[in-house]
């Protein structure tokens, strides 16, 4: 793929002052998955690159978005960064509150526990998120629970407050999860993720699959939230109109690769690479006068001919 | 995005009605209450474990009680007339003196009076409370003397030696219902502890065990408690005997419940609530018990309530071939065992009670386990 | 719209599907009437729990118990086959059986629904024809190779042997409106047919399905949440709040002049209206100047 990275950021040298740095840094973040042939004997027949060496920089404050198409590895980052799985390579350096940086991507699961505090992760699917058998009390008490950080009585004050702050009413926290909508359960999971008090949120399609009133709600909240809680987000997503709102700055993936990554305004207004020009050309606009591109497979097509 | 159908529990039309407070297993309760067939089972085998409890009380006479008189005596029925209350016919025995041969004929002028709450037969309940009083059992007449010995009925007939097949079969219903209970709790120990760590862990943890499964699946079944229970000492006690066979039983049969497991977990492990635990620093043993198992609950209540129908035929078809227990422990499947010959079938068919009371029991389980599943996953029940 | 004086494809009138559940009545489609004319498309657009799916299956009387069509009358204008009321066809009838796939036709949201994983595409698509038409099996191949050329898939003769898991999410959406369009059918209903799509497969597909309607002539209901989808495909829209029809009209009116409060809240919440303004880049409290090293100091 012809990648002209833009603004690619060089290894960070920057004196560790608090409160300075980018929150998060990641350089040549790579994760490779084997493939296996079929049979009893499974030899290794090949390597998915789902990240295939990035590099970006997350800014204190900042609202990051991670865009592109399906398999081009925007949810594989998001997960690695959280290590839900160890990466293959790259080091992914979180700037500690108390000042110190750690690399994530070299912890054992042991160290790696207390620092879950700091950054979590709200997910797509409300449905799937929550766990069905569980009151919404005890699912977003979980976290208290596991990092022991309150007594029960505490908890569940810090459950009632955080409700509210998202806007839940705290007296529904005995339901079970089967009894909210789904921008209420998003909801119950944004309190689940904030509970701990992180500076960093990973937002995995975190709107994808809400109704579209629900989800500019959703939205709003993160907003809010974000200045109220002082937030970093990493924004995973699929759709530019969503990211174009909400985003400070946007980084294009295919393939595992990071094409471009641009402030907002200039991303939208003066794509650089022609795959976020194709990008921004297929999307559909609500106007009807504005008619959607015809040429769409022709350009595809002549993209991936440059590639090879 | 989804357009979750009316029919979702998630619909948005639903979503006000007051069961939103309820948990998942009070939903799941309520479901099982309209399926009436399993509502009506589950009164089925709490009367069976009723029985099984008090046995030696609801049984008019103790198991080894015998009158030679009687042998192969058929069932007398229960009748009700007016002026002799609830009653049975005395039965003439007459014996042909070429062929030996025993007739019974019913005695219409000689009606035994039958009471509840009568004293018989001296007994311990449970083995442990002594105590005199029977369910049902011959009335005593007014006047009569204590030391008279009172006339025996019976309600399903007579054994080779005059036992009470109807006392014996609830006598029975204790040992076989009850070594159907503790096989289960083993086997399910053993599932899902085995299948658990197999689904959880996965890799070679997973391959390994699934390889064993297949090994213990491998070994023919019932030549492989035969030779078991022909292993068993025929010296020892007859508890011993019992949980023996019980330990065999589960041994071999904790693979299906192992895989049902396996595959549950496989697929919880993957939900993004079991992710959501693990980014929040749960440990293992956390996500096991906490997010996965409550999952995986329904579907091993289901599978351990259809397993002991086949924990109790086990039992059964052991004794019934003489390799498990033995008299004079009863079990339904020692009194089968009576029944090897078919001369003694034919002329005297009412010995092959058991079988009836055993398919009772498990069309009974049968049907809970059903009712359970639809209630646990309305979404195939239709 | 039954705009002009013409008899419209489609008439449905009064229509009412409520589902018997043991927690309530829920009453999915409410008096819900509307029509389609030949070759024209109408968007249904809704939220979840709007009716909108449902309506669509209830026109191919695809509601199962306990689930139900309570009333309501659907007005089929066939011109090859005369005019049927398809509300009160009877379940089993031959002709709700050539209604199905051969007059009107249904595609999905998830194309590995409706694709049957033991069966080649070949053989599926031939099914398709068999059903509905008297031809030869070597004349339905032929057939399906034509139609598969027609939905832009150029290796037909090899897709025609392979099996729907071996093929990606948008040839087999391709070949699930290859299935559908295979017996001409006069009117077509898309239930969120791209809604599982990436915006690039999106646009193709929908082109596609445009291209066709030109070609073939038929009529489309669109069922979506989409405005995008609803501005570039649709001549009218009707827009589904909890089973009922709140705003109707040319796509261009009703998204340029919304009249009813919940079509301009729906509007108004979309994220292409909202980002009027993008957030600016996040300033970093330490940056003196810009440093190539770090993109987000480059904007204050």
């Amino acid at each position: 793929m012809h990648v002209r990275p833009i603004l690619l950021p060089e290894k960070i040298s920057r004196p560790n002052v608090h409160g300075s740095g980018p929150l998060l840094s990641v350089q040549g973040l790579s994760k490779h998955f084997q493939q296996f042939s079929s049979g009893f004997i499974r030899r290794v027949q090949g390597i998915t690159k789902a990240v295939d060496n990035i590099s970006f920089n997350l800014a204190q404050g900042e609202a990051l978005g991670l865009v592109g198409e399906s398999g081009c590895g925007k949810t594989t980052t998001a997960r690695c960064i959280l290590r839900a799985f160890a990466p293959t390579a790259g080091t992914i350096l979180f700037q500690m509150p108390d000042g110190r940086r750690v690399d994530l991507a070299t912890l054992s699961q042991r160290a790696l526990s207390p620092l879950r505090q700091h950054a979590q992760m709200i997910f797509q699917d409300p449905y799937s998120s929550l766990n069905p058998r569980m009151p919404v009390h005890d699912i977003i008490a979980e976290p208290l629970i596991i990092h022991r950080l309150a007594n029960a009585r505490e908890r569940d004050e810090r459950v009632a407050e955080i409700m509210a702050r998202v806007g839940l009413t705290p007296d529904h926290r005995f339901r079970y999860p089967h009894a909210f909508s789904g921008g209420q359960r998003q909801r119950i999971g944004i309190a689940r993720a904030l509970i701990m008090r992180p500076s960093l949120l990973v937002c995995d399609e975190a709107t994808s699959a809400l109704d579209v009133t629900v989800q500019a709600q959703i939205l709003d909240l993160l907003q809010t939230l974000q200045r109220e809680f002082k937030l970093t987000y990493l924004f995973v997503a699929h759709n530019l109109d969503v990211v174009r709102g909400f985003c400070h700055r946007v980084a294009v993936m295919r393939q595992g690769r990071i094409l471009e990554i641009a402030p907002t305004s200039e991303l939208f207004n003066a794509p650089q690479h022609p795959y976020t020009q194709l990008l921004l050309s297929a999307m559909l606009s609500p106007d009807p006068d504005i008619p959607m591109n015809r040429h769409l497979t022709e350009q595809l097509a002549h993209l991936d001919r440059l590639a090879h | 995005m989804p357009d979750p159908s009316p029919l979702s529990p998630t619909s948005p039309h639903l979503r006000g009605l007051e069961s939103g407070g309820w948990s998942p297993a009070k939903l799941a309760l309520q479901r099982f209450q309209q399926h009436r067939i399993a509502f009506a089972s589950v009164f089925i085998v709490a009367v069976l474990y009723l029985l099984a409890a008090g046995a030696e009380f609801f049984a008019p006479y103790t198991p080894q009680s015998r009158d030679i008189n009687h042998a192969y005596c058929p069932p007398q029925l229960p009748r009700f007339s007016i002026q002799s209350g609830l009653h049975v016919l005395t039965m003439r025995v007459t014996i042909d003196p070429l062929t030996f041969k025993r007739t019974y004929l019913e005695d219409p002028l000689q009606p035994i009076a039958l009471g509840f709450w009568v004293p018989g037969e001296s007994y311990h309940l449970g083995g442990l409370f002594p105590a005199n009083h029977h369910f049902l059992g011959v009335k005593p007449r007014p006047n009569q003397l204590p030391t008279t010995a009172l006339p025996r009925f019976y309600f399903l007939g007579a054994d080779a030696i005059g036992r009470d097949i109807f006392s014996r079969l609830i006598a029975g219903t204790r040992i076989s219902l009850s070594i159907g209970l503790i096989a289960i709790t083993l086997t399910l120990f053993l599932g899902v502890t085995i299948g658990g760590l197999s689904g959880y862990c996965g890799g070679i943890t997973d391959t390994l065990i699934q390889r064993l499964i297949e090994v213990v699946n491998a070994f023919p079944q019932i030549p492989l408690w035969l030779a078991f229970g022909a292993a068993l000492p025929a010296h020892w006690p007859p508890l011993t005997t019992y949980f023996a066979i019980t330990l065999v039983l589960s041994l071999l049969s904790w693979t299906s419940l192992a895989r049902v497991v396996r595959g549950k977990i496989l697929a919880l492990r993957e939900e993004d609530y079991a992710t959501a635990a693990r980014l929040l620093g749960a440990s293992h043993l956390r996500i096991f018990c906490r997010h996965l198992l409550p999952g995986v609950a329904s579907h091993i209540i289901v599978v351990t309530t259809m397993s002991v129908p086949a924990m109790i035929i086990g039992e059964t078809s052991l004794s019934f071939l003489g390799l498990g227990l033995r008299a004079p422990v009863v079990s339904w499947g020692v009194m089968l065992h009576d029944c090897l010959n078919l001369p003694t079938i034919v002329n005297y068919p009412w010995l092959l009670m058991p079988a009836v009371l055993i398919v009772l029991t498990v069309l009974a389980f049968n049907f809970l386990g059903d009712g359970l599943r639809d209630a646990f996953d309305p979404y195939t029940a239709k | 719209m039954n705009t002009s004086a013409e008899n419209p494809l489609l008439e449905v009138n009064n229509l009412r599907v409520s589902f018997f559940l043991n927690e309530g009545v829920v009453g999915a489609v409410q008096n819900v009437s509307f029509s389609i004319d030949r070759g024209r498309t109408l968007a249904l657009i809704g939220e979840s729990g709007s009716g909108k799916s449902v309506t669509g299956a209830a026109l191919l009387r695809l509601i199962q118990p306990p689930g139900q069509i309570l009333s309501g009358r659907i007005l089929l204008r066939s011109s090859r086959a005369g005019d049927i009321e398809i509300g009160h066809l009877d379940e089993k009838s031959g002709l709700l059986f050539k209604v199905r796939g051969g007059l009107i036709s249904m595609i999905f949201q998830e194309p590995s629904a409706a694709l049957s994983p033991v069966h080649t595409v070949g053989q599926q698509i031939d099914e398709a024809i068999l059903t509905h038409q008297e031809v030869s099996t070597a004349a339905a191949r032929r057939l399906t190779l034509a139609m598969l050329h027609r939905v832009g898939i150029s290796h037909a003769e090899t897709l025609y042997d392979q099996y729907p898991h071996e093929l990606s999410g948008g040839l087999r959406q391709r070949v699930v409106i290859a299935m559908a369009l295979v017996g001409r059918p006069e009117l077509l209903i898309a239930d969120e047919p791209t809604t599982a799509l990436d915006v690039t497969l999106q646009a193709q597909v929908l082109q596609l399905i445009k291209n066709l309607q030109r070609e073939i002539g038929f009529a489309i209901l669109l069922i979506t949440h989409d405005f995008g989808v609803v501005a570039q495909m649709a001549d009218d829209i009707a827009v589904m709040q909890l089973g009922e029809i709140v705003e109707r009209g040319p796509v261009r009116l009703v998204l340029q002049n919304p009249q009813h409060p919940y079509t301009r809240a729906l509007l108004d919440a979309l994220p292409s209206r909202r980002s009027l303004s993008s957030r600016q880049p996040v300033a970093l409290p330490n940056a003196h100047s810009p440093n190539a090293d770090d993109p987000a100091s480059l904007c204050t």
